[in-house]
């Protein structure tokens, strides 16, 4: 009896620690999932903001490289106009100049070199009508090339700009907006170039931020004991006194110093190169 | 035989001048700036050229038709020729190398071209500064295709690398098609 009683006594506690147990259990792994939601979203966003960078600094390039290409069609554009227009004024002048001659030959017919000497005149300028005809032709197809890269690369321009506001974080947006502010800004300078007026200068807000100057790296100066050093060879080993692996040292690398001794106490910058650790800015001390 | 008047004078060591005044010709050159001398002079160069082609055919047509004899005038003739044509050919040479350095754009063509049109109408101009006026338009309006031409394999070339890096980026398909050449 006792016996079963006490048996009793032990399934209740066990099944109060087991039940304890179970709930601590369940609170750990609701706090660990808990925890694991906080990190996965705090991954998730650094993936996020990852992913902004890189398509922000790939499509604010390619942006930049589409308003070149735009830029340079559009000067072969304007190009293209000022010689069409030159090129179709010529041939009219030409045009007028050989009907002025044709007229004159005939009311002289009856001198016979000055007809002859006009005869020359007008086939040179058939000649030269003949060559700028096909030349206008020409520069027309070459026009028409250019005017439609320059269509195509303002809209993939625009597209881009869209796509950098959109896509990429707050990065992209305040480019935009940085972008956009510029372009008010030069069009105004636009209008008021026209009008004689002095022009506006671009304000800090609009430029991109500066990037912090990079401080050279330092590295941290090291102690320790010449093992060895050859220099008919130039070369040897340094025990430091941190206990990590031996590191080479090579006369080049010495500061101040021509060669080095055995047991020489020295002071360096420890590199880590291909074939493990060298020594770097080595001083006596 | 009718020999042409001469444009320009070019001795056989490559050295040009103008026997005849053509004052309208290089002021219609002068938004060329430093320039526009050597540009006159090439231009010239080239009508003169064309005049020693026509030249040359007539001496042809003269010693054909005289049954293949050469006499001492023609002779002469064609040995001035021949010593033209050697000092225009170190002319060339001196000039392309005065011009390597130097560029000019298809507005400035235009600007000249414009001029040339003017004088190519203007009574007060001589013959031969017509002659020159023609051969400049000419051959302003073939340089201006060549500069255009230039320009275009330049633009081809941008338009190819940003092609290539735009289908370089996976992320972006979609957002724009490649651009044609």
């Amino acid at each position: 009896m006792n016996w079963w009683l006490i048996a009793n006594g032990i399934i209740g506690i066990a099944d109060v620690i087991l039940n304890h147990l179970q709930a601590t259990a369940a609170q750990e792994r609701q706090r660990w999932e808990n925890e694991y939601k906080v990190v996965e979203t705090q991954i998730q966003q650094k993936l996020q903001e990852d992913q902004y960078t890189v398509d922000f600094q790939v499509l604010t390039n390619l942006h930049f490289e589409s308003m070149k290409i735009a830029g340079h069609a559009h000067g072969l554009l304007e190009d293209s106009r000022i010689a069409l227009k030159a090129i179709g004024e010529a041939i009219v002048e030409t045009a007028k100049e050989k009907n002025r001659l044709i007229a004159e030959k005939r009311s002289i017919s009856f001198n016979q070199s000055r007809a002859n000497a006009l005869e020359q005149e007008i086939n040179a300028l058939i000649g030269l009508n003949n060559h700028l005809i096909p030349d206008k032709d020409q520069i027309k197809i070459q026009r028409d090339h250019f005017e439609s890269q320059v269509t195509e690369f303002n809209s993939r321009t625009h597209t881009l700009k869209l796509a950098i506001r959109d896509r990429c974080g707050e990065k992209g947006q305040d480019w935009y907006k940085r972008l956009e502010a510029r372009r008010s800004i030069n069009q105004l300078n636009r209008d008021r170039a026209a009008e004689g007026l002095p022009l506006l200068p671009m304000p800090e807000s609009t430029k991109s931020p500066r990037k912090p100057k990079q401080t050279p790296r330092v590295f941290p100066k090291i102690r320790g004991t010449v093992k060895w050093f050859d220099p008919s060879k130039g070369f040897g080993f340094i025990i430091p006194d941190d206990r990590r692996p031996d590191v080479h040292v090579n006369k080049k690398n010495l500061s101040g110093i021509y060669s080095l001794q055995q047991d020489d106490r020295v002071e360096f910058e420890r590199m880590i190169g291909n074939r493990g650790p060298w020594a770097r800015n080595v001083k006596r001390i | 035989m009718a020999v042409n008047n001469k444009i320009i004078e070019v001795t056989p060591t490559g050295e040009v001048s103008f026997p005849n005044d053509v004052t309208n010709f290089l002021q219609a050159l002068s938004s060329l700036g430093a320039l526009s001398p050597i540009i006159g002079q090439i231009i010239a160069v080239r009508v003169q050229m064309k005049q020693l082609q026509n030249d040359a055919e007539e001496i042809k047509r003269d010693y054909e038709a005289r049954n293949k004899i050469i006499d001492g005038a023609m002779k002469y003739a064609i040995q001035q020729l021949e010593l033209q044509k050697i000092g225009m050919k170190k002319y060339f040479e001196y000039a392309s190398k005065q011009l390597e350095l130097s560029r000019i754009d298809n507005s400035e063509r235009g600007r000249v071209m414009q001029s040339m049109t003017r004088l190519m109408s203007d009574p007060k101009a001589s013959i031969e500064e017509k002659r020159l006026a023609q051969e400049t338009i000419r051959a302003m309006s073939s340089d201006m295709i060549i500069s255009q031409e230039t320009g275009s394999t330049r633009l081809s070339a941008l338009i190819e690398s940003s092609n290539k890096n735009l289908l370089s980026i996976p992320s972006l398909a979609g957002l724009l098609p490649p651009a044609k050449q």
